[in-house]
């Protein structure tokens, strides 16, 4: 199942879900539907169905905090690692007060995550739920501003994401959405881009 | 099967102490305890009184489940559980039941809770006495506590009874022979009456059909072998109920908690997709030159950057990575 949300998410929860509080409940019937003859359904089988949806409830608050991942995040994350612009940010500190305003290629940042949520009864652990969350951003026409060896402005860009939600290895959900990346990252005074020990070396 | 366990022993120590605590009971308010007065206390030949015998608990301690006997001497209109002649009533504070014994003058007043120094009223209505003078004693019996034993008080209420003088009574009907008890009462002399917190009715009646006078009132006025059959079955039923419990196996409810973890650490990739090259501008200031700043490209002067350097005077290179 995948699906194109209009609204821009800020987050791959946002993404999957929408926004709002109904994550949860959405992640919950999602766990009891997989999990139906799994390792939870096993563990919680002889306890009051009250409890089994308890559980499910649990496990599902639990992972909407995990699935809350920032995509501005995972895209700073990948640009740390894009050679470009990391050589314009030892450009920029080489050379104080210069500024480079980097039109980067066409890139695809990928990230996947692989939380877990421990169930326990009566302190005994009887369940594991296991996630896996795969993000991917298609950044294309990003124009963005390094000075002091941190990026201090993203001036165009556009970024097309894709997350997907993997419960006990099997795939739940696909979705997609288009970011217009001006404006919505916060940067504040800069983020860096390079290592600390190269800001050190430089003052 | 531990919690099995521990269900049976906490019965047993129940059962134990439910006993314990009925035996304690009897020795704490001595049976034959208090008093009972009568008023009036004397009446000519005859006449028809209604009659207030008034109890009153002198120990020390409170009756429980006590019973008190009054019984009509002969001679008397008989007492009865209906309204009218020789009607029995009682006001309890603490609630009792009223009995008049089948084919009996004994009135039976049981499950009798009274507070040490208190008491309780039988009213016994439009009585007559008998046609002879004479003193007629109505023997009083009492029992502190279910399991007590009915032991007469050390003194019984009398009325004196006096010779007509020619005349009726003051207040009094005219003298008349000691009507027959009514239908109701001779067929079922057997009563009860509610006379809890202080309201007392008139002896109810229709009770035809009623068991004997010795099964009246409740289970534990009615002898120690009841009794004893009583607290048996108590502890039957608590060892079935607890079998039962047992077998259904109640749950208790489960705590769940649910403990999040983050996973390995997140694998970030980046992989150049387009085919297009990688353009970067550099800007470097350079201090000390007075010249004004050059003309830039508008993508250039929407820098925030630029506008920090507006003193100075920028190159601009183009670099290819």
């Amino acid at each position: 199942m995948t699906d194109v949300l209009p609204a821009e998410p800020r987050s791959a929860l946002e993404l999957l879900y929408g926004p709002g509080d109904g994550a949860a409940s959405a992640l919950a019937r999602q766990i009891l539907a997989v999990d139906a003859d799994g390792g939870l359904g096993r563990a919680v089988a002889h306890l009051p169905g009250a409890v089994g949806h308890a559980a499910a409830g649990e496990v599902a608050g639990q992972a909407a905090g995990l699935l809350d991942v920032n995509l501005a995040d995972v895209l700073v994350a990948g640009w740390r690692e894009h050679d470009d612009l990391r050589a314009a940010a030892r450009r920029t500190l080489a050379v104080p007060g210069s500024t480079e305003l980097v039109k980067l290629v066409t890139h695809r940042i990928t990230e996947t995550q692989a939380p877990y949520v421990g169930v326990l009864v009566d302190g005994h652990q009887v369940a594991t739920v296991r996630f896996r969350l795969s993000l991917g951003l298609e950044v294309s026409a990003l124009l963005a501003g390094v000075s002091a060896g941190k990026l201090v402005a993203v001036h165009a860009g556009r970024c097309d994401v894709t997350a997907a939600l993997a419960i006990q290895d099997i795939d739940i959900v696909t979705r997609r959405a288009r970011i217009e990346l001006s404006g919505v990252i916060a940067l504040g005074r800069g983020i860096r881009l390079l290592e600390t020990r190269e800001y050190l070396a430089d003052s | 099967m531990k919690h099995g366990r521990r269900r049976y022993a906490l019965a047993g120590i129940c059962a134990v102490g439910c006993l314990g605590s009925a035996a304690m009971s009897s020795s704490a308010n001595p049976d034959g305890a208090g008093t009972m007065t009568v008023s009036p206390d004397s009446v000519t030949a005859g006449q028809i009184t209604t009659f207030t015998f008034a109890y009153t608990d002198t120990s020390d301690t409170e009756l429980k489940g006590g019973e008190v006997t009054l019984t009509v001497p002969p001679g008397w209109t008989p007492p009865a559980s209906a309204a009218g002649p020789g009607g029995v009533s009682a006001s309890c504070p603490l609630g009792c039941t009223v009995t008049v014994l089948r084919d009996s003058t004994t009135i039976v007043v049981s499950d009798l809770s009274v507070l040490p120094g208190q008491g309780f009223t039988i009213t016994y209505a439009q009585a007559t006495a008998p046609g002879e003078a004479g003193s007629s004693v109505f023997a009083t019996a009492e029992r502190s506590f279910s399991d007590g034993t009915l032991t007469p008080l050390q003194s019984s209420p009398a009325e004196t009874v006096s010779a007509t003088s020619g005349g009726s009574p003051g207040n009094s009907a005219p003298a008349a022979p000691a009507p027959p008890p009514p239908a109701s009462a001779t067929a079922s002399a057997s009563a009860s009456v509610d006379a809890s917190a202080g309201r007392s009715g008139p002896a109810s009646s229709g009770l035809v059909g009623s068991p004997p006078a010795s099964a009246a009132g409740p289970p534990w006025s009615r002898g120690p072998i009841v009794l004893e059959l009583v607290l048996l079955g108590a502890v039957v039923l608590a060892i079935g109920v607890l079998a039962v419990l047992r077998a259904t196996r109640v749950t208790v409810p489960a705590r769940v908690r649910a403990v999040p973890h983050a996973g390995p650490p997140a694998a970030v990739t980046v992989q150049d997709t387009g085919t297009e090259p990688t353009l970067s501008v550099r800007i470097e200031p350079h201090a000390g030159t007075a010249s004004p700043v050059l003309g830039a490209s508008p993508v250039l002067g929407a820098s925030p950057v630029l506008a920090d350097a507006a003193a100075a005077r920028p190159a601009i290179e183009e670099v290819r990575p």
